[in-house]
């Protein structure tokens, strides 16, 4: 009895030892497999840890199954896209198309999510995003697609949306909406001191002397806002309208050295450090917005702002930038794109078509009162705020002669060598003519080699 | 065990080897999820990272092999590789000396018997588990040169304040005045320490004449020593690994004035796209650190005392 107790107990422990580790093992292999297994495309057989995209294929004519699941990344909000799949399922009900809102660090799931080989079928890519995977094959050239659609007519779209996203002759992305930068102004702080409001054909000189007027540096009230000088972007304004130019069209050169650039730059860096029409960085640090609590009267930024100014209950109104040589301006969008690894390319064009199209592209605009890409949409004004009294008919046409943000290969390293050459002009340890030529040697050695 | 005597033939022996295999076995078996979990997040990024740092690697396009290349580029090409570092061992440097002094003289007073002691001890340890960007928010407020509170209180003794954060001088000094506010961990430590000090070896000073300063120099400081010296190397490896504030506060400015060697690293990996570079470079901060923890673990034989080691002798 006692051999066989412990007979049984010995067999007993033999087959829990066995039991478990048939348990754990096949837990692990289960772990690794699951770890690998749910991502919607198989990651190619590579020793190296990234995807390497294929070429492409051309669409072929094949009938979407009745059932096709696709999912759909952006970054700014899931309330229209939800309306959009709504009115989407209404033509096309065989499509699910499953919403993937990344509100934070969309630009580095995007990346780790290209790297893993498991971007969504479509993605709506910010610009320097979009043109860096349509150079890394990441995503397919839509041009196939565009010319099997009939009704898609590419003459509606404006021609620095339709243009900005060709990568060697591949269109990698289409984009829906946009917002540009216009100088918003506050018609109380103007009116008090008896100053008249801003035309649209404005000149540098007169925003100074505007502005002038308006500032009583003492008291804490300028005339302008201050220039953000973190934000690259803002600053390129100043360049274009002055004539010049950051990069040539092709991304192998950098044109800060070009006078234009130099001298644009070195302007508003003389107006920022004077401190007479505008806080300094140090005044503007940690304000919050001087426009929107009434201590600035002319603010130029993206005309996302337009609702806050609204909420804020600020009785304003909007016009162009000023020039001093030409009348450009800053324009923001995405574009949207179809990820080479998707297994459902003719499901993800019929959603992009929407997204893009006049309906789809509809419903987002109005939603975020931004113009639409498309000049039909614009029609329908979509960026007009009820009830407020501006000169809305402004907004649209940025899109004739705004510029979007440039986009050049090695982007990051590039952009952090002007950051630091701006910065150093802004906060004036150098003048532009001092930094700018050689940042712009050092740029174009980068983007030689990209 | 009779069956198990018969069975092998090695009489009691090879049964009690047996019974420890299998407890051998057992025990793997239950830390094995967390061996699973240490290799597969842990030890595996490690290892691919030491791999990537010879490649050229923009996540989005295949990597390539280059060799050392990444390397010699950090030493030789590469100014914001340089000021980084210089950044970064600044900050070490007088940060976490100042971290040690306030944190022991902050668990000296709450191990005082005084009155709602735990409300203090709370209060104090409170910052140390707020989340870093939610810290990183308020002082930028606190920094604000016009209306922040730091400025309006030099105000008031006369003495105009700095732009601080804006500032290239005042940047840095402002992130590590900022670091005092989150001892809560070491204090914690040294409050543990200082009650584990035996009250005889006090008494017996006190008999011998010592005051206070001598107790504190000749008693409290010799046993408090290895409490030192693990905030000193935990507070180095944290302080190399400095990222939230920069990236919260300052993004690595005024002119790269706030360029922590783990922001130049991020910014690297995820706004350059030189995954490769990235990894190299977090392959040098691992050997900086290791260099360094292996200093003060030399050092630490002339000035931390052990009292088991004197027990034993």
């Amino acid at each position: 009895m006692t051999d066989l107790n412990n007979e049984v107990k010995c067999i007993s422990r033999r087959h829990f030892l066995h039991g478990t580790l048939a348990i754990l093992g096949g837990g692990a292999v289960s772990a690794i497999l699951g770890a690998c297994g749910p991502t919607p495309t198989p990651v190619p057989p590579t020793a190296t840890p990234v995807a390497k995209p294929t070429t492409p294929p051309l669409p072929t004519p094949t009938p979407i199954p009745p059932k096709v699941e696709i999912t759909y990344a952006f970054h700014d909000t899931d309330e229209p896209r939800k309306k959009m799949v709504k009115v989407f399922n209404e033509t096309f009900p065989g499509i699910t198309v499953n919403l993937n809102w990344i509100a934070e660090g969309f630009r580095e799931k995007c990346l780790t999510m290209a790297a893993a080989g498991t971007l969504p079928d479509v993605i709506r890519l910010w610009e320097p995003i979009a043109l860096d995977f349509g150079r890394a094959n990441q995503v397919i050239d839509l041009q196939p697609y565009i010319d099997k659609q009939p009704d898609f007519n590419p003459k509606d779209l404006y021609e620095v949306f339709y243009d900005f996203a060709l990568i060697k002759g591949k269109r990698c992305g289409l984009s829906d909406g946009w917002a540009s930068h216009f100088a918003f102004y506050n018609k109380v702080l103007f009116d008090v001191a008896g100053v008249p409001h801003p035309k649209p054909d404005w000149s540098w000189a007169d925003y100074v002397s505007i502005a002038k007027k308006l500032s009583k540096p003492a008291e804490k009230l300028w005339g302008s806002d201050t220039i953000p000088i973190g934000w690259l972007h803002y600053s390129y304004k100043f360049i274009w309208q002055n004539g010049g130019q950051v990069y040539n069209p092709d991304y192998t050169e950098c044109l800060l050295d070009r006078p234009e650039a130099i001298d644009g730059l070195q302007f508003w860096a003389d107006q920022l450090l004077k401190a007479e029409i505008m806080p300094t960085p140090a005044q503007a640090a940690g304000m919050g917005d001087l426009f929107k609590t009434g201590r600035v009267a002319i603010h130029r930024m993206g005309s996302w702002v337009m609702k806050g100014l609204v909420d804020a209950g600020l009785v304003w109104d909007v016009v162009p930038e000023p020039r001093r040589k030409e009348r450009r301006t800053l324009i923001h969008t995405a574009f949207n794109a179809i990820a080479t690894t998707s297994k459902n390319k003719d499901a993800a064009w019929k959603w992009l078509n929407f997204a893009v199209g006049p309906e789809g592209s509809f419903i987002y605009t109005s939603f975020l009162t931004f113009p639409a890409s498309r000049r039909s949409v614009n029609e329908r004004k979509p960026w007009v705020i009820k009830d407020v009294d501006a000169h809305w008919e402004y907004i649209p046409q940025a899109g004739e002669y705004g510029f979007i943000v440039p986009a050049p290969p090695k982007v990051g390293e590039v952009e952090k060598l002007q950051s630091d050459a701006f910065e150093a002009v802004y906060l004036g340890k150098k003048k532009a003519a001092e930094v700018l030529p050689e940042v712009a040697r050092k740029v174009t050695e980068i983007l030689r080699k990209a | 065990m009779k069956i198990f005597s018969r069975r092998s033939g090695l009489g009691d022996r090879p049964a009690l080897t047996r019974r420890r295999l299998n407890q051998t076995i057992e025990g793997y078996l239950f830390i094995s999820p967390w061996v699973l979990g240490f290799v597969l997040f842990t030890a595996g990024p490690v290892v691919a990272s030491l791999v990537l740092s010879f490649f050229e690697w923009s996540l989005i396009q295949p990597p390539h092999f280059i060799g050392f290349e990444n390397y010699a580029k950090m030493f030789s090409a590469d100014p914001l590789f340089w000021k980084s570092l210089q950044v970064t061992l600044t900050y070490v440097a007088v940060s976490v000396p100042l971290q040690i002094v306030f944190a022991l003289f902050l668990a000296i007073l709450l191990n005082q018997k005084v009155r709602m002691v735990p409300v203090f001890r709370t209060n104090f340890y409170l910052p140390s588990v707020v989340s870093g960007v939610a810290i990183s928010v308020l002082w930028l407020w606190l920094y604000q040169p016009d209306i922040g509170l730091i400025n309006e209180l030099l105000r008031y003794v006369g003495i105009k304040g700095p732009a601080w954060l804006v500032s290239e001088q005042w940047a840095l000094p402002a992130i590590i005045g900022m670091s005092l506010w989150t001892v809560g961990g070491p204090m914690i430590i040294f409050l543990a320490g200082l009650q584990d000090i035996p009250q005889e070896l006090c008494e017996a000073a006190e008999l011998d004449g010592a005051g206070e300063w001598k107790k504190f120099r000749h008693v409290t400081l010799p046993m408090l020593s290895p409490v030192i010296f693990f905030n000193l190397v935990l507070g180095l490896i944290a302080g190399f690994q400095t990222f939230t504030q920069a990236y919260v506060m300052t993004k690595g400015g005024p002119l790269n004035a706030t360029m922590f060697y783990a922001l130049y690293l991020y910014l690297n990996a995820f706004t350059y796209l030189k995954m490769g570079y990235a990894s190299a470079l977090a392959w040098v901060m691992f050997l900086i650190i290791l260099a360094l923890t292996l200093v003060q673990l030399k050092l630490a034989r002339y000035w931390v005392y052990y009292e088991y080691e004197v027990a034993r002798r």
